[in-house]
């Protein structure tokens, strides 16, 4: 057997568990997702996800080792995610991970979960060419940064209220397509025309977003024009998000001339963000990496790829949450 | 017996003084409860107040994450959101006893959780005579704000 990584992602509302080799090969993994428990809110219940990564975290670990045949021998270190991401949720992982590792004399490392993403690209035989160009669009976060080597980063530009991914799950639910809003919006947009003039914020000032006013002008527009079909709602709405994104992407090719642009998070698996930014990619001459979608969304494998960065480094953070991580801090 | 102080902010400079005269008067275990209705600028008292404590990190809301922790040369903020929060017993199952004991707390919508603060300091951010305006009520019922209180009349 050789030497894995156990990554532990308990940030927002999934639990998952993985065991990685420093190939990034995924000998295991196990996400628990809690959909059933928050959808009857509309949203991440921040208690109830406490509770829900409490019952499911240690039998989740179990059964990944067991699929992998792994006992703690075969472990070289232990990473959990220390934020950024929910308090409660986070205090889960952490305190477990720390528990395992005195039991199992293990060392644990606190990970960043926006590095845990943007390492999900070299997951199961992917490469990243630096520098790079990286966005990462999720639920819980929007940025964009440059990556001179896997280590160093330069936060270029983040969002100043919602995310893509929150604007997506608002609208959705403004929609009444459900949960999860993403998938729900690209289905319908996709059979829609984007016939509403919506706004693109900050589209042309830098590489800050923001998606509050563009959530709200969707909410303004099914209340005036209750004429016009879901799909088209939801296909003027996936187009503006795009337009901002793919600017902001080609401003930073443009600024940055990097070797590469990585696109990572949630957000990463709309198939209409995959096209729109495979076309960037190519105007620029660059090479484009886009995880495949099973590693786009929050999982424990990106956790473990990202943790062998922090032992190469011989970087160690304390086993505390950081709710507020930022992606310049390990 | 609750006692309370009402301060004018005639704009955002002045809203920050007041959170950088509140900071060195803090001691580790405080707790803060922050309301107002949104937009009154919870986040940007807090921010004011973070800075006062001698930290340069960035806060941000804590809307999403519930709990944000900011190192300090004095104690560990905490600032929380209790706005998604039911109920005080709710709030304890987070796990966050320890910062409560070690750290200073800053509760952004405190009042929905007041009942288990019954030593805080509630601040109340209203809106003045124009955008930028604010008025502060200040008020406290336990001994230990009595000489923060002091301080912080002298400033009106």
């Amino acid at each position: 057997m050789s030497a894995l990584i156990l990554g532990i992602e308990t940030s927002c509302d999934d639990t998952s568990v993985a065991l990685v080799d420093r190939s990034g090969h995924v000998a295991a993994i196990k996400t628990v997702s809690q959909y059933e428990v928050h959808e009857a809110f509309g949203g991440v219940y921040p208690e109830l996800a406490s509770r829900a990564h409490l019952e499911a975290i240690l039998p989740t670990i179990q059964s990944v080792m067991d699929e992998a045949s792994a006992t703690p021998k075969d472990l070289t270190a232990i990473g959990v995610t220390r934020g950024p991401g929910l308090i409660g949720s986070l205090l889960v992982g952490l305190s477990t991970a720390e528990a395992l590792s005195m039991g199992w004399g293990v060392p644990a490392y606190g990970v960043n979960h926006l590095r845990g993403h943007i390492r999900s690209v070299e997951l199961e035989g992917g490469q990243t060419e630096f520098p790079a160009v990286i966005m990462l669009v999720s639920g819980g976060h929007t940025l964009i940064a440059e990556l001179k080597d896997p280590w160093s980063y330069r936060l270029l530009g983040t969002t100043r209220d919602d995310s893509v991914g929150e604007s997506y799950d608002k609208v959705a639910r403004m929609l009444g397509l459900g949960m999860p809003g993403g998938p729900a919006i690209d289905r319908a947009a996709k059979l829609g025309r984007p016939v509403l003039r919506l706004p693109r914020p900050m589209k042309n000032e830098g590489y800050e977003f923001s998606f509050s006013g563009l959530k709200s002008s969707v909410a303004r527009h099914i209340e005036n024009h209750p004429e016009v079909s879901l799909e088209d709602m939801s296909a003027s709405f996936v187009a503006a998000c795009l337009d901002v994104l793919v600017a902001k992407a080609d401003r930073a090719l443009a600024e940055c001339k990097p070797r590469s642009l990585v696109i990572v998070g949630g957000v990463s698996a709309s198939p209409q963000l995959r096209d729109a930014m495979a076309q960037v990619a190519d105007h620029h001459g660059v090479n484009l990496c886009l995880p495949p979608v099973k590693w786009a969304t929050d999982n424990a494998a990106m956790i473990a790829m990202a943790t062998w960065d922090y032992i190469e480094r011989g970087v160690k953070p304390a086993l505390f949450p950081k709710p507020n991580l930022s992606l310049e801090t390990p | 017996m609750a006692r309370q102080v009402t301060l004018i902010a005639k704009d955002e400079a002045a809203t920050a003084r007041v959170a950088v005269a509140l900071a060195p008067l803090l001691r580790p275990s405080d707790v803060i409860l922050l309301d107002g209705s949104l937009a009154a600028g919870k986040t940007f008292f807090t921010r004011a107040l973070v800075r006062g404590l001698g930290s340069d990190e960035t806060v941000t809301s804590p809307t999403y994450t519930i709990a944000n922790i900011y190192e300090t040369p004095k104690a560990t903020v905490l600032h929380v959101d209790a706005y998604r929060l039911k109920s005080a017993q709710e709030f304890y199952h987070l796990g966050l006893e320890d910062y409560f004991d070690t750290g200073i707390a800053v509760i952004e919508w405190g009042e929905r959780i007041a009942e288990s603060f019954d030593t805080a300091l509630s601040i109340r951010l209203g809106f003045g005579e124009d955008d930028t305006a604010r008025v502060l009520s200040i008020s406290a019922s336990a001994p230990r704000w009595d000489a923060v209180l002091d301080i912080l009349e002298a400033l009106a």
